[in-house]
């Protein structure tokens, strides 16, 4: 009871410290990070060995990466005891925006001819995915950022340098992508 | 000054007025854990704050579990604020004093 300046200076303490031991939820943040870590290594690796069925995983993979996002907020929150339905909508607004925007580039690189030239397609279509990510840096969770920041590089890159660079690029930004999830939820929690 | 919220003076139920402030819904569980309170005892002053319509309750299934889900209402959210508002002056007050003693 705060009956008096000194119980409710107790009451006080111990809600900062109830508000201290509060962790937030391990499994949502982990569980998209993988998807969206999936969806680079698994587009990047089909660069290099079938670049046909490449196009179809980077487009498909993108609205299937944005419901399972929202999906996995949605289904793991009740395991975690606390609802926070804006996560998950907060994804799906990102990467929806990001889909029409890659959708855009596909539109505007076939009228200027671009897909002919396989490279400049590739660093293009990369820089989009490097813009996609910082953004989920920005809006979502900072584990992203480096993803992008290593997207950000590869799409500079000279590809013919490096055999299976594709492969390569996208392995390491996936395991970038990991790294910083679990990073900041180790940091978090 | 502000006056202090008589259902709100109860530690358990200010803690968790506080917790379902940051939230959009928390679970019993979830409450429990943090708040290390039994079961009896939570329950019971949860339901005083439900009565007063400080926190609504929705019960789900999920996995065939029951989880009943904790939120605060708008006037809950009010009545929080203003209850924090008369403690920070009970104890800028008492500070004051203190200061004036010394």
């Amino acid at each position: 009871m705060s009956a008096t300046p000194s119980d409710a200076q107790q009451d006080l303490a111990f809600i900062r410290q109830v508000v201290a031991n509060r962790k937030p939820s391990k499994h949502g943040p982990l569980g998209i990070a993988a998807v969206w870590a999936l969806y680079l290594a698994g587009g990047y690796t089909l660069c290099d060995f079938h670049p046909l069925a490449a196009g179809i995983w980077f487009q498909v993979g993108l609205v299937i990466g944005t419901f399972a996002s929202w999906y996995i907020c949605y289904r793991f929150e009740p395991f975690a005891g606390e609802l926070d339905r804006r996560l998950g909508l907060r994804h799906a607004l990102h990467w929806t925006v990001m889909f029409l925007f890659f959708m855009a580039l596909v539109a505007i690189a076939l009228r200027l001819n671009l897909m002919s030239n396989p490279e400049v397609w590739g660093s293009l279509a990369t820089l989009a995915l490097a813009v996609a990510f910082l953004y989920a840096g920005l809006h979502i969770d900072g584990a992203y950022t480096l993803a992008g920041i290593v997207l950000m590089i590869g799409s500079v890159v000279d590809s013919q340098i490096i055999p299976y660079f594709a492969s390569i690029l996208g392995i390491t930004a996936a395991v970038a992508l990991l790294a910083a999830s679990f990073w900041m939820v180790r940091r978090r929690g | 000054m502000g006056q202090l919220d008589r259902l709100l003076e109860h530690r358990l139920r200010l803690a968790a007025c506080v917790l379902l402030s940051d939230a959009e819904a928390m679970s019993f569980t979830r409450l429990k854990e943090l708040l290390e309170a039994t079961d009896g005892n939570l329950g019971a002053q949860l339901n005083k704050l439900e009565e007063s319509g400080y926190l609504r309750v929705r019960k789900e299934f999920v996995d065939r579990k029951p989880i009943s889900w904790y939120s605060l209402t708008a006037s809950g959210r009010r009545a929080l604020g203003r209850h924090l508002q008369a403690l920070e002056k009970l104890i800028s007050a008492a500070n004051v004093n203190t200061g004036k003693e010394k």
